[in-house]
């Protein structure tokens, strides 16, 4: 359980991670989503924190950097770059839901929603309508 | 030491979605007579498929009665109905006869009224979608573990729709 959980907080860390590359990228709307995205990712990796505490072995520690699937140039690659942030992270969060139980599984269950909706609303600054998936 | 990153990984991390090892699928011998009695079946999701076709209904419904709500539900629907698949995939059953899951709603078949004041239409829509979500929520909180991670994409789903619909 604790190992997933520990899978989550390495993706929340991989998403703060990739919300400091493309923020630069973006202006107006899209920059807030991203701004408000980063900001719930740090929360979501904060409240992991605090539950892996004392978790054997030690939760993982960001990386200094992530590698890229592809170059973030422009508004358009930081928003297919911040859509799969959230997928690649709404995947690990689902994959936790199995072994999760009580609390957990609600976290990990809060978490995956917020991801779906936040590829969702991403997907439409991009111009996608409406820009759900069938299972986020 | 190979550090990779999880932005960089390409994989899929795939959901535990494959438990379809030897579920007693079969309970009942059925007929072939015309009405699908919905005879109490042991399978766990049996409730949530039976909720996902009643939104399936008041989609198709709500879509062909209301033209000008259509262009809006019809992504929507589309995404229901892969909820069913993925449901009966789960359960072991076959994929929804043409019958089943028609492109075309049949009218004064599915039991669904809908308002003829567009609003009100879509007022039904979004109260049934809230109340899907919440019904999903607690069917992922309870449920078996290899069940969870549909269920919980399918909560998600809704919450999605939730949003579009405004």
């Amino acid at each position: 359980m604790t190992t997933n959980l520990a899978d989550a907080l390495a993706g929340e860390h991989a998403a703060i991670y990739g919300y400091g590359v493309l923020g630069a990228h973006l202006t107006g709307p899209a920059l807030e989503l991203a701004r408000q995205a980063e900001a719930a990712h740090r929360t979501r990796r904060d409240s992991l924190l605090v539950r892996l505490a004392s978790a054997t072995p030690a939760p993982p520690a960001a990386d200094p950097a992530y590698a890229l699937p592809f170059p973030v140039t422009d508004q358009a690659s930081a928003l297919r770059l911040a859509v799969g942030i959230e997928e690649r992270t709404g995947d690990v969060w689902r994959a936790t839901l199995a072994d999760a139980g009580g609390d957990d599984r609600k976290r990990a269950l809060d978490a995956l929603t917020d991801c779906a909706l936040r590829a969702a609303r991403f997907r439409r600054a991009a111009g996608q309508s409406p820009g759900t998936v069938p299972l986020p | 030491m190979s550090r990779r990153g999880v932005l960089g990984l390409a994989g899929v991390v795939l959901a535990g979605a494959a438990a379809l090892t030897g579920t007693a699928g079969l309970a009942g011998c059925t007929d072939g007579s015309g009405k699908p009695a919905p005879s109490p079946s042991p399978d766990p999701l049996a409730p949530v498929l039976s909720g996902t076709e009643a939104l399936i209904d008041l989609y198709a419904a709500t879509s062909a009665a209301q033209p000008s709500l259509a262009a809006r539900l019809d992504p929507l629907l589309a995404e229901h109905r892969a909820h069913a698949a993925a449901l009966r995939t789960a359960m072991g059953l076959a994929s929804a006869s043409a019958s089943a899951s028609a492109e075309a709603p049949s009218p004064g078949t599915s039991g669904v009224t809908v308002p003829d004041d567009p609003a009100a239409a879509l007022a039904a829509v979004v109260g049934a979608e809230r109340a899907a979500q919440v019904a999903a929520v607690k069917d992922c909180l309870a449920s078996r573990p290899e069940h969870a991670g549909l269920l919980g994409s399918i909560a998600a789903s809704r919450a999605c729709h939730l949003e579009v619909l405004g």
